[in-house]
């Protein structure tokens, strides 16, 4: 993958399960170097997209190669998708690479194609790959599935940190960051915070994405976070790695059966006379899986 | 399994009308495309860098500022420049009749004046334009 | 209020504004009054009628801001024009001017209104074509040569700039001898519209509010016959809203520039004359009507309302009008002489106080003279001819009328609270929510003609092959090379220490917090470009950054 459309090229390949993605993946995982995967979520109208801006920024400024994955929904009518999250980003720099990604109807809201995306951009020498998503329904859990550390953006006195709380997803978060924290309500939600999330709650980021007020401070936090603990981002990285190969076996596995189903020999006359079960058949095909 | 088709709408140049590309877009995504829009003053070697980086297969072009005739072709070139040679790129916006050819000799598949049809613009994508 | 009353009123104002004519009757002879009242046609709501109506030049203002209306004076008729460069343009408006139009209008091209020099890489191509090249005062003093300041007023269709375009216009006055006491025009100077309709925006809201009010300050001190602002709705229209978001939105954003004005110290009496509106006039007739009358009496309202303003001059809505370039059509393009025929009707009869008319081949270009006379005549067709003007806010007391003012006044008011409980409008631009309003009624508007369900003429019902249409205005693409010539030329024959210094005090003044139009005057009297002095500008407060709403 020499070139920018080669790159973008193998990340609609994957994307796309192009036949012989498989073993695309396959090299250029052993191509890999080691990168940075930050996933970086939360409610819409936070100032998501502006704090990646601001963040691509102090990285590039150290040099470092960005890659970013912007996720948007797809429309469950048309399966068509607006993705405009990249627009608040700058990708003028030849260190920063910016690509859009449909959900495409993907449980959980993350498409499991961004894994392998991220398996390319590794291939592609990208030291800090970002995955940003709007945080609604699941979105947050499948960040955080695959993402070394999870950043929650959250705004003074929104109420969103209630919503969320309730359903469980604060958790998720390794990071806060309270945007817009030039607005009242900040200290109260920091304090909040470091009350209720023993972890996390140490780990506050003020910052006001629009004037870059905080944002080195979040990129030192990040940078140290994999120095500090490097024992527990291993064992994320393990996490990662094994909830990539449950989605990657899953797909297989469907694949598999819904090729069985339409294509073997299915015993259907036997089954409705009763003579045999839809279960006993369903055992007989899955030993030939 | 094939790919779901990526447009590309752009707005090159200082225009700031932006009612008929977001019309497209939606209308492009309410037939099942996935649609970037570039928002407003993209330089041509920006929109052809987000061409690059989101993979698309089209590229529309929106323009009512009368300064088609010399950033469409830009785009193209830059295009070209960036290694993309299979996209397809279509205009609209106000542009007379008469430069039309010009803009079609320059490497525009299809100019979409005043009063198309949304539904031209969907029909010219789903004919022209096959996933890779 | 009395009609006896009102006609004492009436005939005062007749000293300053005396009637047209010794005599007003229609076409076939019969005496028309100067008003039609219920007492006219013995209708016994009398009592609503003063209360929700009222007489023209009275509070709410619903029929219109003067007591003679058009029996005094006509709308001013001010066509829109400017294209390639100054001295193209200047010919253009004497032109017009010979022809019988009333006012000038001047429209920039796209690099002097995003505050770009002609020789900016950034403006390959642009340069001269939606508008005339301004890049220094010199342009300036080519464009209105031979024009009399003093008595004819100029709009300028310039918004985030607007300070740099006032100061030059200003300063080229008065090198020709005339004092800025005496200037009349206006400046659009709208950017909230900017961010959400028109998108020739440079700073972001907060500052460019900043810039907005200091003309507000210094007009009213130095200039003040000069309306300070325009506050926009003809582009929100024009990017796809109704009629009720398109007097809504504008209205919001005319109650933002207030909180802004007296947040900095001003009484709001001392600004608010001086405010202006610019509304747009679409198809529909007796809805445009209806619009213009529920946005003076809904303005009228709130600035007596809600900002307590005492001057009656403060609640008075006074309007520009141009008629909707989004109707026009490339198909059969003599049909749009129609349509901007009606919807001059509908600005007239709305009582607008200025108006231009597009031109039959704007949906493919600039217009060519032969095409602009066509849309002037038209002004000067319905003033002379039609019968209209003879007698005030004629439509008044029609059962549909008077009820869709209300409705729409109403449901103007909806948007403008939903916009007070997100906590105005530039936070509802940030959350996205105008914009979405907008676009979603843009994709309703055309999935209506898809469906045909709403019929364009030319397009989707009676199409036919089309003939050539006739020949367009083609902007010279010289231009493009000439101006930059130019650009370079001023640059080498000024002082260039005295400008460095001149645009180090507009610096200093953007960081301070002090009124930046002095020495933005004092820049441009030296030849500083609007590149650069809107350089110094973008340095100090940055660029506004695009919130996309699909």
């Amino acid at each position: 993958m020499k070139t920018l459309v080669d790159i973008s090229r193998a990340l609609s390949n994957v994307e796309n399960r192009k036949s012989g993605y498989i073993d695309l993946l396959d090299s250029l995982y052993k191509k890999g170097k080691p990168a940075k995967v930050i996933g970086i979520t939360g409610s819409p109208g936070v100032g998501k997209s502006t704090l990646v801006d601001s963040y691509i920024k102090v990285l590039i400024q150290k040099g470092k190669k960005v890659a970013v994955i912007a996720v948007d929904p797809s429309s469950p009518f048309s399966g068509g998708a607006i993705l405009g999250d990249r627009i608040r980003m700058n990708s003028s720099s030849d260190n920063v690479f910016i690509r859009s990604v449909a959900t495409r109807g993907a449980m959980g809201g993350i498409s499991d194609a961004v894994f392998n995306m991220i398996v390319v951009f590794r291939a592609a020498g990208y030291e800090y790959i970002l995955v940003e998503t709007v945080g609604v329904g699941q979105n947050e859990i499948s960040i955080s599935k695959l993402s070394d550390i999870t950043v929650l953006v959250l705004n003074p006195s929104s109420g969103d940190d209630i919503q969320m709380m309730k359903a469980g997803i604060m958790e998720t978060g390794d990071v806060f960051v309270i945007n817009k924290s030039e607005l009242t309500g900040t200290d109260e939600l920091e304090a909040y915070l470091k009350a209720s999330f023993p972890e996390a709650g140490s780990k506050v980021v003020k910052t006001s994405a629009r004037t870059g007020k905080g944002v080195k401070e979040f990129s030192d936090l990040i940078d140290s976070i994999y120095e500090t603990e490097k024992e527990k981002i291993k064992d994320k990285s393990k996490l990662i790695l094994k909830e990539g190969l449950r989605t990657l076996m899953l797909h297989e596995a469907s694949k598999r059966v819904e090729a069985m189903i339409s294509q073997a020999d299915i015993k259907l006359d036997e089954i409705v006379e009763a003579k045999i079960s839809p279960y006993e058949e369903m055992k007989r095909l899955l030993s030939e899986v | 399994m094939s790919g779901k088709i990526r447009v590309l709408i752009a707005k090159p140049g200082l225009d700031g009308h932006d009612r008929g590309a977001k019309v497209v877009a939606r209308a492009l995504r309410d037939a099942g495309y996935e649609v970037i829009y570039t928002g407003l003053r993209r330089t041509p070697q920006e929109i052809a860098r987000m061409a690059v980086e989101e993979d698309v297969n089209v590229v529309g072009l929106s323009l009512l500022s009368g300064a088609h005739n010399e950033l469409f072709p830009a785009v193209i070139a830059e295009l070209k420049k960036a290694g993309l040679n299979d996209v397809v790129v279509f205009g609209g916006g106000v542009i007379p009749d008469e430069d039309i050819d010009f803009l079609k000799k320059s490497g525009l598949s299809a100019v979409f004046t005043p009063g198309t049809p949304l539904q031209t613009v969907v029909d010219f994508v789903k004919n022209n334009v096959k996933p890779r | 209020m009395k009609k006896s009353d009102w006609s004492d009123k009436y005939k005062k104002m007749t000293e300053k504004y005396p009637e047209r004519k010794k005599e007003f009757v229609t076409g076939s002879g019969t005496k028309v009054e100067n008003l039609y009242t219920p007492e006219e046609i013995g209708d016994p709501i009398t009592a609503k009628y003063d209360e929700k109506i009222g007489m023209p030049g009275e509070y709410p203002y619903t029929r219109g801001v003067q007591h003679t209306m058009y029996r005094g004076k006509f709308w001013t008729m001010r066509q829109y024009a400017g294209f390639g460069d100054a001295e193209e343009s200047n010919e253009r408006y004497r032109y017009l001017l010979n022809s019988g139009q009333t006012g000038l209008s001047v429209a920039f091209d796209l690099p002097t209104q995003i505050g770009y020099d002609s020789d900016d890489p950034k403006c390959k191509g642009e340069v001269g074509k939606v508008g005339v090249a301004i890049d220094s005062l010199k342009d300036m003093e080519i464009l209105f040569k031979d024009i009399p300041l003093d008595k004819v007023s100029t709009s300028m269709t310039i918004n985030a700039p607007a300070a740099v375009l006032l100061a030059m216009y200003i300063v080229n006055a008065e090198k020709h001898g005339v004092n800025r006491k005496d200037l009349t025009g206006t400046i659009q100077n709208d950017v909230l519209k900017e961010y959400v309709a028109r998108g020739t925006y440079i700073f972001p809201p907060a500052q460019s509010m900043k810039i907005i009010t200091d003309i507000f300050d210094f007009c009213s001190k130095e200039v003040p016959k000069w309306n300070t602002i325009s506050i926009s709705g003809y582009h929100i229209r024009e990017a796809g809203s109704t009629a009720a978001q398109e007097v809504g939105f504008t209205l919001a954003d005319g109650i933002a520039y207030v909180d802004a004005a007296i947040k900095t110290g001003m009484s709001v009496d001392n600004f608010a004359p001086r405010l202006s509106f610019f509304f747009n006039a679409h198809n529909d007739l007796l809805e445009e009507v209806a619009k213009y009358r529920a946005a003076r009496r809904l303005w009228a309202k709130i600035m007596k309302e809600r900002f307590n303003a005492k001057d009656a001059k403060s609640l008075m809505l006074r309007f520009h009008t141009q008629t909707g370039g989004s109707t026009l059509t490339a198909q059969q393009s003599d049909n749009n002489i129609v349509r901007v025929a009606v919807q001059t009707l509908a600005a007239v009869l709305g009582g607008t106080q200025s108006l231009h008319t597009n031109s039959r081949d704007e949906a493919l270009a600039l217009p060519t003279e032969q095409s602009v006379i066509i849309a002037l005549r038209t002004q000067q067709i319905i003033a002379e001819e039609s019968g209209v003007t003879n007698t005030i806010d004629p439509l008044a007391g029609s059962y549909y009328v008077e009820s869709l003012t209300d409705k729409i006044e109403m449901e103007a008011m909806e948007y403008i609270s939903k916009i007070d409980k997100i906590g105005g409008v530039v936070k509802a631009i940030e959350g996205g929510y105008i914009q979405k309003e907008i676009q979603d009624s843009a994709y309703k508007y055309q999935l209506g003609i898809e469906t045909k369900d709403r019929i364009v003429v030319g397009v989707n019902k009676y199409t036919m092959a089309d003939k050539p249409h006739g020949e367009l205005l083609r902007v010279n693409p010289a231009v493009e090379k000439k101006q930059i010539g130019k650009v370079k030329a001023v640059k080498a024959e000024r002082s260039q220490k005295d400008v460095e210094e001149k645009l180090a005090a507009v610096k200093k003044a953007a960081v301070d917090g002090t009124n930046l139009m002095y020495p933005i005057i004092d820049a441009v009297k030296v030849y500083a470009t609007i590149g650069e002095i809107c350089g110094v500008m973008r340095e100090v407060f940055g660029e506004y950054k695009e919130k996309i709403v699909i």
